[in-house]
């Protein structure tokens, strides 16, 4: 089952190196370690892309974005059949 | 040097991609639909789900009763469209005449001195290498000489597979080829055939031409070449000019709501018109497609004698034609089409420039920050009904209709 939650969270991250590695989210009051990142991809909002992450968290897939407009990271989903 | 055709279509292309997404689905029957209900499509499903007999096309239910265990998972359109640009981009790097045939499938040109297998083999598996390396994602591939045979050769290895016909080979590959498995050869088209004695395309040879084109018309002449392995050699690198714009949309609920139906219609409306400014064409023909819940369809079609691509010219256009229908089935589809296309400046010499000047405007907008920052008020009305309910919905559609029939504009003020 797929949960929309469409939220903003904060996101604590390594970039280098061409690449990012996330670290953990901060959501409800907690931190969440993340295992991996499964997928990436990139949509686009007008003109302005949008970075998209399927994150392993505890078994369960959990998709967020980056926003680089609103300098703002979202949690969009949670895939809780995991 | 030697041209080939490769055919290259990934496996289960949407289904793998959530299984990548989701390393829990892997292994698992997953079907990807437009939504989780069960009478929607099937878009795709994984080859676990496709060992029960699953195929892309069933509705939900169907799927299930094949296969009862497998996972429902929503689809992602933007997903897919940009992993398809990565494999597109990949692809280029092989050879510059890629033709991109559907979101999972591409055809490659290659000019080679040495046209055989083991060199065609390297190739191919040179093209599969490089996808999986970048995307994690199998294909599978067809090398011939033309685009139907190539993409035969693909299907017939699928998964993960890489199938050669050289073109002394290609009369031998057909000869027990069943004709079902010719790209436009459909389930009914091949019934007929069947009845006529040719189940394998081989038999085709014992058919004169001029009795399938009696038979069957253009389309006759069509399948005997293709079911003696002839086909276009051609790969279309530029898109070739439209013929028409259109959008359909498959409601979430089966429904009889007018207020609903005509906001959905607001909605396609706008998505032609924005697509036919963006790329500067008009027309005169509109066409309005309703799919009933009892999968009837009813197709209106009306010609203007006047060039039109704003949304609210379609949208009166298309409005009056869903209303002239009696909407006494639940509708489950709607489907707004403009044809009859030529390029903009045929425009009528009697334009309404203002008109124009705001649409310009409201596409800059949507361009720079959007689709749908900006859109007409008829759209409301559909994005409350499918948002779930939250406090900051100041308004239903009713308050709006209510709020605007109570707003008076205010008298210019005398200097």
């Amino acid at each position: 089952m797929i949960t929309d939650i469409n939220e903003p969270i904060k996101v604590k991250l390594i970039v280098g190196q061409g690449t990012i590695k996330i670290i953990s989210l901060f959501w409800n009051n907690k931190v969440i370690p993340v295992e991996s990142i499964t997928y990436r991809w990139i949509t686009k909002k007008g003109l302005f892309p949008l970075f998209h992450f399927a994150l392993s968290v505890n078994n369960t897939i959990m998709e967020v974005h980056f926003d680089p407009v609103k300098l703002q990271w979202f949690l969009d989903r949670i895939h809780l059949d995991g | 040097m030697k041209k080939f055709i490769i055919h290259i279509d990934m496996d289960a292309f949407f289904a793998s991609v959530e299984q990548l997404l989701n390393p829990f689905l892997k292994g698992k029957p997953v079907f990807v639909s437009g939504n989780t209900a069960r009478d929607s499509v099937i878009a795709a499903c994984s080859y676990e789900a496709k060992k029960y007999g699953v195929k892309s096309g069933m509705s939900v239910m169907e799927g299930l009763k094949l296969c009862p265990d497998a996972i429902i998972v929503r689809g992602n359109p933007e997903r897919y469209i940009d992993t398809s640009r990565k494999i597109f981009n990949i692809l280029q790097t092989f050879t510059e005449k890629v033709e991109l045939y559907s979101i999972d499938e591409a055809f490659l040109e290659i000019n080679v001195k040495n046209a055989s297998h083991e060199n065609l083999k390297n190739i191919g598996f040179s093209i599969k290498k490089a996808i999986f390396d970048q995307t994690h994602l199998t294909c599978s591939g067809g090398i011939s000489c033309n685009k139907t045979v190539a993409k035969i050769a693909a299907d017939i290895c699928k998964p993960d597979g890489l199938f050669i016909v050289l073109e002394n080979e290609i009369e031998k590959f057909m000869e027990k080829l069943p004709v079902d498995k010719v790209p436009g050869i459909g389930p009914k088209m091949a019934e007929k055939l069947n009845l006529m004695g040719i189940e394998f395309c081989g038999q085709i040879k014992n058919v004169h031409l001029q009795l399938l084109r009696k038979k069957f018309g253009v389309r006759g002449e069509e399948i005997w070449y293709l079911c003696h392995g002839m086909g276009d050699t051609n790969v279309i690198i530029q898109s070739p000019e439209p013929k028409s714009f259109g959008h359909s949309y498959t409601l979430r609920n089966d429904t009889d709501d007018i207020n609903l139906l005509l906001s959905v219609l607001c909605r396609l409306s706008h998505q032609v018109g924005m697509r036919m400014r963006e790329e500067q064409y008009c027309g005169n023909i509109l066409t309005v497609t309703i799919r009933y819940s009892d999968f009837t369809s009813l197709t209106k079609r009306k010609t203007y004698p006047f060039w039109f691509n704003d949304d609210q010219t379609i949208f009166k256009m298309a409005s009056s034609i869903l209303l002239s229908q009696s909407i006494s089935k639940k509708i489950r589809l709607l489907g707004v089409s403009v044809s009859g296309i030529h390029k903009r400046y045929q425009l009528s010499l009697f334009r309404n420039e203002k008109r124009e000047k705001m649409l310009e405007a409201m596409d800059y907008i949507n361009k720079t920050y959007g689709t749908d920052t900006v859109f007409p008020c008829w759209m409301l009305y559909e994005k409350l009904s499918a948002a779930p309910i939250k406090k900051t919905h100041a308004f239903m559609f009713n308050d709006l209709k209510k709020i605007s029939s109570e707003i008076t504009v205010p008298p210019e003020k005398q200097e």
